[in-house]
């Protein structure tokens, strides 16, 4: 457990000094500018659009993180061999593994963090009035991108960083999607069908679950079950995929 | 202390090639206390040897057997083996004293003496001005050196390096060898591979050696040098103004002395003929 955390910490560390923050002040400085000049755009209520956008921001740069950094950084150490030099210690695998997990998600942490007190800030200024819907949303947004890092992980696992890069996007989308698809009369009429959407409803992650920005932006309210349910549905996810991907780990050759 | 049994590993580029042996059935022991150098031409297979004993790589059959005395499981096994590998791989963006940090937490040194053996060994290997320095700029001997110490930093009973003296200057090498010969006097097993015999000749008492995979020498190197010795003896004498070197046998090297006496020839030295390592290395590859 303790070397889980050291590696994090180097992890982030190493991250931290890469450009990835720097682009996170970029971000989060054109997030500042372009929330001011969708809300100047906007008639009638320019905090919520604010508010839209500055999520909508966040989500999507989480994602991009989450996709871009999970599916290279364990390749990277694997293709320059830097793991050697902390493998060679006592740490096991799985330990090693979930360390660099840790790390990555403490940069998503951080990422989500400062845009999200940007435009909060933003929608404050502009009359915006807090609630506690917003955190939520933070907080499920972080979630979502957490669960795409590990598969993005799981991928750069088993094939080449493109392909994980290309699989995680085709993840996402399909998590988004997969609540839609099944309200399609189609899928409901036909049973083999039907079943196989069970299945991948049962299989993939259901990343509509987690977005609640709607919910935010119009103010409707959120039952605590709902909350609750979701969050034991990503834990169970997340534990889950964690097991799979420390096999997988365990089971490579390293040479 | 650490013995490879049968160990056999193939690789495989894509499912319709051949495979490809990179080695074959190599047996032989690490005993504690030696010194050995492992020798083998490019390709030979020492690389991938190292790998599967780190547990890196996996063999096809074959097994790794470490002894008790380096630990139960495989995590204190490992804590008590400090790896350099072929090329010191390290985290660009670290800085030389974040790395050994790193590592040294990891093998749970305590801080204290951490900062005291990170001191002590970047002085002896001369890196401590670039300690603070982010490794991404550090010269290729420097990396060398940095890998080196955080091999040696948490005082391993057993040491195992990949060809750990290439990309360091004549000084370099030299420092490193007679460390390494320090170490091996403190107790210290050491294993390590190599291209250049004569370094191997030089500092240690065993040597192994493989050829495309297969082990064709394991044992000691005096051993090995006299097996390869042919009883001869090499004279050299001054007569009629100038130096003269013959090679005698054994059996007629005091016929031989006592002729050139009669001859009042200056015998100025007589040696036993010993072929270094690396003509018998040479000799044994053919
Ligand atoms: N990951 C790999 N995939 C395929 N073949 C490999 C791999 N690693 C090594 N080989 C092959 O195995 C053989 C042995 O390689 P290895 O790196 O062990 O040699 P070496 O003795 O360390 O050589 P050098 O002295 O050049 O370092 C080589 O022919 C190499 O091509
Ligand atoms: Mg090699």
């Amino acid at each position: 457990m303790k070397q889980t955390l050291i590696v994090a910490k180097y992890t982030f560390i190493e991250v931290y000094r890469s450009k990835v923050m720097t682009s996170i002040f970029f971000l989060a400085l054109a997030v500042l500018v372009m929330t001011y000049i969708a809300s100047e755009f906007a008639y009638g209520a320019p905090a919520k659009v604010a508010l839209d956008f500055g999520l909508g921001i966040t989500t999507i740069s989480n994602l991009a993180m989450a996709i871009f950094i999970g599916s290279t950084l364990l390749n990277k150490e694997i293709e320059q061999r830097t793991l050697y030099m902390i493998l060679s210690r006592s740490i096991s695998r799985s330990s090693f593994l979930i360390g660099k997990i840790l790390g990555l998600s403490v940069v998503l942490l951080t990422n989500t963090l400062v845009l999200n007190l940007v435009s909060v800030g933003v929608y404050v200024l502009l009359g915006g009035v807090i609630s506690k819907l917003i955190f939520w949303a933070a907080y499920f947004s972080l979630i979502e991108a957490f669960i795409v890092l590990l598969f993005a992980v799981f991928f750069s696992l088993l094939t080449n960083t493109s392909l994980a890069v290309i699989y995680s996007i085709g993840i996402f989308t399909v998590g988004h999607s997969i609540n839609e698809t099944s309200k399609i009369f189609f899928a409901k009429s036909n049973p083999l069908f039907h079943s196989i959407l069970n299945v991948c409803f049962f299989m993939l992650p259901n990343f509509y679950k987690l977005n609640l920005k709607d919910f935010v932006i119009y103010q409707q309210n959120i039952s605590w079950d709902y909350l609750l349910n979701i969050q034991i549905y990503a834990i169970l996810y997340i534990v889950f995929m964690l097991l799979v991907i420390s096999q997988v780990f365990k089971a490579k050759n390293l040479d | 202390m650490i013995e490879f049994v049968n160990i056999t590993k193939k690789f495989k580029f894509h499912f319709w090639e051949k495979e490809f042996l990179a080695l074959d059935n190599v047996s032989f022991k690490i005993d504690q206390g030696d010194l050995v150098g492992f020798l083998g031409a490019n390709g030979a297979g020492k690389t991938t040897l190292i790998k599967i004993l780190m547990d890196f790589s996996r063999q096809d059959s074959g097994e790794v057997v470490f002894s008790p005395a380096l630990g139960k499981n495989i995590e204190e096994i490992k804590s008590s083996i400090g790896y350099l590998p072929e090329r010191a791989y390290l985290y660009p963006y670290l800085t030389g004293r974040e790395f050994l940090n790193y590592v040294g937490e990891i093998t749970s040194i305590a801080q204290k003496d951490r900062r005291e053996l990170i001191e002590f060994w970047s002085q002896k290997l001369q890196i401590d001005s670039a300690l603070d320095r982010r490794i991404h700029g550090y010269s290729k001997g420097m990396q060398q050196r940095l890998g080196f110490i955080s091999a040696l930093m948490h005082k391993p009973s057993f040491i195992l390096l990949d060809e750990p003296l290439s990309g360091l200057d004549p000084i370099g090498r030299k420092e490193f060898k007679s460390i390494l010969r320090e170490l091996n006097n403190q107790g210290t097993t050491i294993f390590f591979s190599s291209h250049v015999v004569s370094d191997v000749e030089e500092i240690c008492n065993k040597v192994v050696f493989i050829e495309k995979g297969k082990l064709i020498y394991q044992g000691s190197i005096d051993e090995l040098i006299l097996q390869n010795t042919d009883d001869l003896y090499r004279i050299k004498y001054f007569e009629q103004e100038k130096f003269n070197i013959i090679h005698v046998h054994e059996n007629d090297k005091n016929r031989t002395l006592s002729e050139l006496l009669m001859k009042k020839a200056n015998i100025i030295e007589i040696e036993k003929e010993k072929p270094t390592l690396e003509e018998i290395i040479y000799k044994i590859k053919k």
